[in-house]
């Protein structure tokens, strides 16, 4: 993914600039007050100035090198690498606001161990005299104060700069003041720039003054003659004085631009720091700025920043308060509590109510519960009567059965009977004519075959009399018959008919047992309908009691309201005040 | 057209009066006896003029009574031929139909109606 150019791109280095050439004036100063105020012995000039560009140039390379890892944020959000997010913006603000410190601890450190390593090169390089070497590196030490002083001011108003530039890119400013740590060493700040403006010019001029008098005095003891001393008074008093006073000038253009720069870093900020609290004073509001600032300012600028947030969002509470207050006023002058008195008194009536409905509900409940329970049981009795009812339907069917069995063996028997019957009417009728026959032979016989005939006559009778019972039981055997065809089709219809009756009664049972299932699931949803209307009846009844007690408050508090109505004229006034005060803030958004 | 089931006769009494014929079912007749005064005799129903033989044999069923010249048992089963009703009528009612037994048509009378006279037939 390619990022957009950033606005930071290069600012890492433009940071580090000044700190540079600061270390490069201080460096200057020293190279100057070496060159007048050393005897460089012969022939060791062009060494001394070989090391010490060397030394400068690794040196420049080191620091520049330090610093800039202590950059690499910064670096990276200019280069892009990292996207501007709050964290990485914050971590790259940490970063610049050590800058300073950086420049200084860099600086001090470099132009007091520089001239150390300068002095320890050029007398291994070359035969100088160790009290040369001394002098060379105690202008460092006497240097690096106001150098690294230097370093530090000039670094703080690039720093400052691209803080802005932070906050602009979309570091937010509580953001910013919440997540930097502050340390309070202002003071001692100042007192280090203070000692360093006023001690670095008097060792320099001591140091000057008596490199000189103890020069000229070498001279003066060494001379051969009391003209000679008084030339080299004269000499020491028409020249050489010039150089020095170039060199106290630019000693004292740095003290200088060190005290202006110190200045700034106080004024500046509490400069911005009136400004903004004088904008609050008059009450425009707004989110809250960033004031750059170091140490002391700092936390002054963020706590400033934070009341005014604190000061924006109160007067919006209040604000919003004050319109709740009229409103809840004006409502309460409006008779609302009235209103809630009769809106109770309509609950109570209406809680009443219902808690009589939950006494019928309950007792309408119990009674279907008790109607469902017996529903169950005669459900029950009709499900065993049925089932009852269809064994009989079996045990009919099965005697129908045997019945028709019966009777159609019966009827066969009847056959056989008649024909054995016919057998015997034949036979009699077979006897009559005999008798007949023999009674007419009897009677052809004369007195003789008289008492023949009597007995042919006699036989006639009793076949006769067979005759007419066989023809009484041939009557008899056809109603039988006709009895058993009609029997036999009486009981194959109530066959069929018992087992129409047994079907009709399985489904009469099917039917009972469903509605024994429903009657018992009636039975159990009745009885938790039961369950919960009593438990809905306490409940009922626990919320009239409540509601008894809710109208006896409000009655109570009646009086109360009254007296908050009689107030309310009071704290309208309060609120229209208020509302007026908080208008006297303009809050910008 | 009707599909009348001819009637079977099992016992019949043939006799003879005259030249003439008569039968008679075996079971109208309850005994055989010797004629006697105020018996009708069945010749006077073909002939006013005709009389009873000495060996003649009287048909008695019950109260009715006729006197035959002979009798004779006939006790296999025959069939008996319908005849019309205006022959039915000429004979007083008394004619049931005929049989044929012997290579002889035999008319059947019923006892009762032929023993009354003619006066029953109109």
């Amino acid at each position: 993914m390619s990022l957009a150019a950033s606005p930071l791109k290069g600012r890492h280095r433009w940071l580090t600039n000044l700190s540079t050439l600061a270390v490069l004036s201080g460096l200057l100063i020293a190279t100057a007050y070496a060159s007048v105020t050393i005897s460089f012995p012969e022939g060791t000039r062009l060494a001394f100035g070989l090391i010490l560009a060397v030394v400068v140039v690794v040196f420049n390379l080191i620091g520049d090198t330090i610093e800039q890892r202590r950059l690499d944020t910064l670096r990276e959000l200019g280069d892009s690498a990292l996207a501007p997010t709050p964290a990485n913006l914050l971590v790259a603000a940490r970063e610049v606001m050590r800058q300073p410190e950086v420049a200084f601890w860099l600086s001090l450190s470099f132009l007091a161990l520089g001239p150390l390593v300068v002095g320890g090169l050029w007398s291994l390089s070359s035969s100088v005299p160790p009290q040369v070497v001394l002098q060379v590196s105690f202008v460092g030490l006497i240097v690096s104060p106001l150098t690294a002083t230097l370093a530090l001011l000039v670094s703080v108003p690039r720093a400052r700069q691209l803080l802005r530039e932070l906050v602009a890119a979309g570091l937010p400013v509580t953001t910013l003041y919440a997540g930097v740590p502050v340390g309070f060493v202002l003071r001692r700040r100042l007192m280090l720039f203070a000692a360093v403006a006023v001690f670095t010019p008097l060792l320099l001029v001591a140091d000057l003054a008596l490199t000189r008098l103890r020069g000229l005095l070498t001279q003066l003891v060494s001379a051969p003659e009391a003209a000679a001393m008084s030339a080299l008074a004269d000499a020491q008093r028409s020249g050489g004085l010039w150089p020095l006073v170039g060199l106290v000038l630019l000693v004292m253009l740095m003290v200088s631009v060190s005290a202006w720069l110190s200045g700034s870093i106080l004024g500046e900020p509490l400069r911005e720091l009136a400004a903004e609290t004088g904008r609050l004073a008059r009450g425009e509001h707004g989110e809250a700025r960033f004031i750059p600032g170091e140490y002391e300012t700092f936390a002054a600028s963020g706590a400033i920043a934070g009341m005014e947030a604190q000061l924006v969002a109160l007067l919006g509470r209040l604000g919003q308060t004050a319109g709740e207050l009229s409103g809840a006023t004006g409502a309460l002058a409006g008779g609302k509590g009235p209103r809630r008195v009769q809106n109770l008194d309509a609950a109570s009536s209406t809680t009443g109510e219902l808690a009589r409905s939950a006494k019928e509900i309950a007792a309408n409940a119990l009674r279907v519960s008790e109607l469902a329970r017996q529903t169950l049981a005669a459900a029950k009795a009709g499900r065993d009567g049925a089932e009852g009812f269809m064994a009989a339907m079996v045990q009919v069917r099965e005697g129908n059965q045997a019945i028709a069995d019966s009777v159609v063996r019966l009827n066969k028997r009847v056959q056989q009977v008649g024909k054995i019957i016919e057998f015997i009417n034949g036979i009699a009728d077979k006897s009559d004519l005999l008798a007949l026959n023999a009674e007419l032979e009897g009677n052809n016989a004369g007195e003789v075959g008289r008492g023949f005939s009597l007995v042919a006559a006699e036989m006639r009778r009793l076949a006769e009399s067979v005759m007419h019972s066989t023809r009484e039981i041939g009557g008899l055997i056809d109603e039988i018959r006709d009895a058993t065809n009609a029997a036999v089709m009486a009981t194959e219809a109530g066959v069929k008919a018992t087992d129409a009756g047994g079907a009709l009664a399985q489904k009469v049972g099917q039917g009972l047992s469903r509605i024994l299932d429903y009657a018992n699931q009636s039975a159990d949803a009745m009885q938790s309908i039961s369950l919960a209307t009593s438990q809905q009846q306490a409940g009922t009844d626990q919320l009239v009691g409540a509601m008894a007690e809710i109208v006896e408050s409000t009655d109570a508090s009646g009086a109360a309201a009254r007296d908050m109505l009689a107030a309310h004229d009071q704290l309208i006034a309060l609120a229209r005040d208020l509302e007026q005060t908080v208008a006297k803030f303009k809050v910008r958004s | 057209m009707t599909d009348v089931q001819a009637e079977v006769i099992e016992g019949l009494v043939l006799c003879r009066v005259g030249e003439d014929r008569l039968a008679v079912r075996a079971r109208e007749i309850s005994s055989f006896d010797v004629p006697h005064a105020g018996a009708r005799y069945a010749g006077e129903g073909f002939s006013p003029q005709a009389r009873a033989p000495a060996e003649a044999r009287l048909l008695r069923h019950h109260d009715t009574a006729l006197v035959v010249d002979t009798v004779e048992v006939h006790s296999e089963r025959l069939t008996l031929l319908s005849v019309p009703a205006v022959l039915v009528r000429a004979w007083g009612g008394a004619l049931c139909g005929f049989v044929e037994a012997g290579g002889l048509l035999w008319p059947v009378i019923s006892l009762e109606r032929f023993a009354q006279g003619p006066e029953v037939v109109s």
